[in-house]
């Protein structure tokens, strides 16, 4: 088991082929191959710059912001 | 085990499998070279070939599969900052009191305003932070996280709830529904933010102003951290002195001086004052200070 991995935002492009998605001409990440946007937990697509990471759970991408990092904290909680 | 022996074998480097068996950091940027410091195996993007960056890509797929966090560099500082605040006394005092008595949603926006007041008192900037909460909660987020910010919640939301706690008729939903205008309209304060103007400072506290005046509500706070901010308040109190009945107080928690300029950082000035509710006294203007105010207990 891995404490952690983390990424540098120079890298995202990387991180985000790693898992097969990338990012439209509007800023929202993408399912390489059907286009379709990625949502987060809170139901919302994902724009590339409040793009935070991933974790487990069928694939399930991680905000950058507060409310979404403080749910992040809650979920591993439990 | 099986992952450290691929990443070694990927990026060749002297890497000592038996001390990083407990545990180690990964992580992955550019121009940085491949290395490993005490526990931590930093990759350099830009040394790999375009196989090993599938092989690598693979990896961290398997990796989160197997359940670690995958987290930009910023986010996981934020997130551990997080789980270390949350670890804290306050954030656990205010979690366990509230808990049965808000809503969910309201506690869990408590818990953002309690971390946020953590990264104010480190003398950190929150307007992102406060952004963020704005964004997701809207105005009702704003205003609990202004509210806890200034010690609301202990100094009125506590008490009130205390007091009506023993009345024999008390409900929650009573005390909900005085919380509630406390968090929607707060008559009692107004919080001074950067993106006011001069004239949505004015038109907000003279309104407030009014409004209390039909509820008999003779007194109001008003919160501003900054410069620009506490600028903004005396001039315009300068303009509404003649409806003030006492000379307005400032209280402020500090003050930094840095060469020529005056920085006013993580500052708190409160402006107190009491206005007629039924009738305004004209104030004596000789006893007002050059800038509109008189400073009393600054510290």
């Amino acid at each position: 088991m891995l404490n952690k991995i983390t990424f540098n935002k120079s890298v995202r492009d990387f991180i985000l082929a790693a898992f097969e998605k990338s990012v439209d001409n509007q800023g929202y990440i993408i399912e390489k191959k059907s286009k379709q946007r990625v949502i987060a937990p809170d139901g919302l697509d994902v724009q590339i710059d409040e793009f935070g990471g991933v974790r487990n759970g069928s694939l399930v991408f991680i905000k950058s912001d507060l409310p979404s990092l403080v749910q992040l904290c809650d979920d591993l909680a439990k | 085990m099986v992952f450290l022996r691929k990443l070694k074998s990927l990026i060749k480097i002297d890497v000592d499998l038996a001390k990083l068996k407990k545990g180690f950091n990964l992580t992955i940027n550019v121009n940085s070279n491949n290395k490993v410091d005490n526990r931590t195996i930093n990759i350099d993007l830009n040394t790999l070939n375009e196989k090993k960056k599938r092989e690598l890509a693979a990896l961290l797929k398997g990796a989160v599969g197997e359940g670690n966090l995958l987290l930009e560099e910023d986010t996981e500082s934020r997130f551990e900052d997080i789980k270390f605040v949350s670890g804290q006394q306050e954030y656990k005092d205010v979690v366990e009191y509230f808990t049965d008595k808000l809503s969910k949603l309201d506690l869990q926006i408590l818990r953002m305003a309690v971390y946020l007041k953590s990264v104010s008192d480190r003398g950190e900037s929150v307007d992102q932070l406060k952004l963020e909460i704005r964004k997701k909660y809207g105005e009702r987020g704003n205003n609990i996280a202004n509210l806890y910010s200034a010690g609301y919640f202990f100094t009125l939301i506590k008490p009130l709830y205390e007091g009506m706690a023993k009345d024999v008729n008390f409900s929650k939903d009573k005390f909900l529904e005085r919380y509630n205008v406390i968090v929607m309209h707060y008559p009692f304060a107004v919080f001074v933010s950067k993106q006011m103007s001069l004239e949505d400072v004015e038109k907000e506290i003279v309104g407030k102003m009014e409004r209390n005046k039909k509820y008999g509500i003779k007194t109001m706070n008003i919160h501003g951290i900054g410069k620009a901010n506490v600028d903004k308040i005396s001039e315009v109190l300068i303009q509404i002195k003649s409806d003030l009945i006492k000379l307005p107080t400032i209280e402020s928690d500090q003050g930094l001086y840095y060469g020529d300029d005056l920085v006013l950082r993580g500052i708190i000035y409160k402006y107190r004052y009491d206005f007629g509710a039924f009738g305004i006294e004209k104030v004596d203007e000789e006893a007002f200070g050059s800038n509109g105010i008189i400073k009393d207990g600054d510290s």
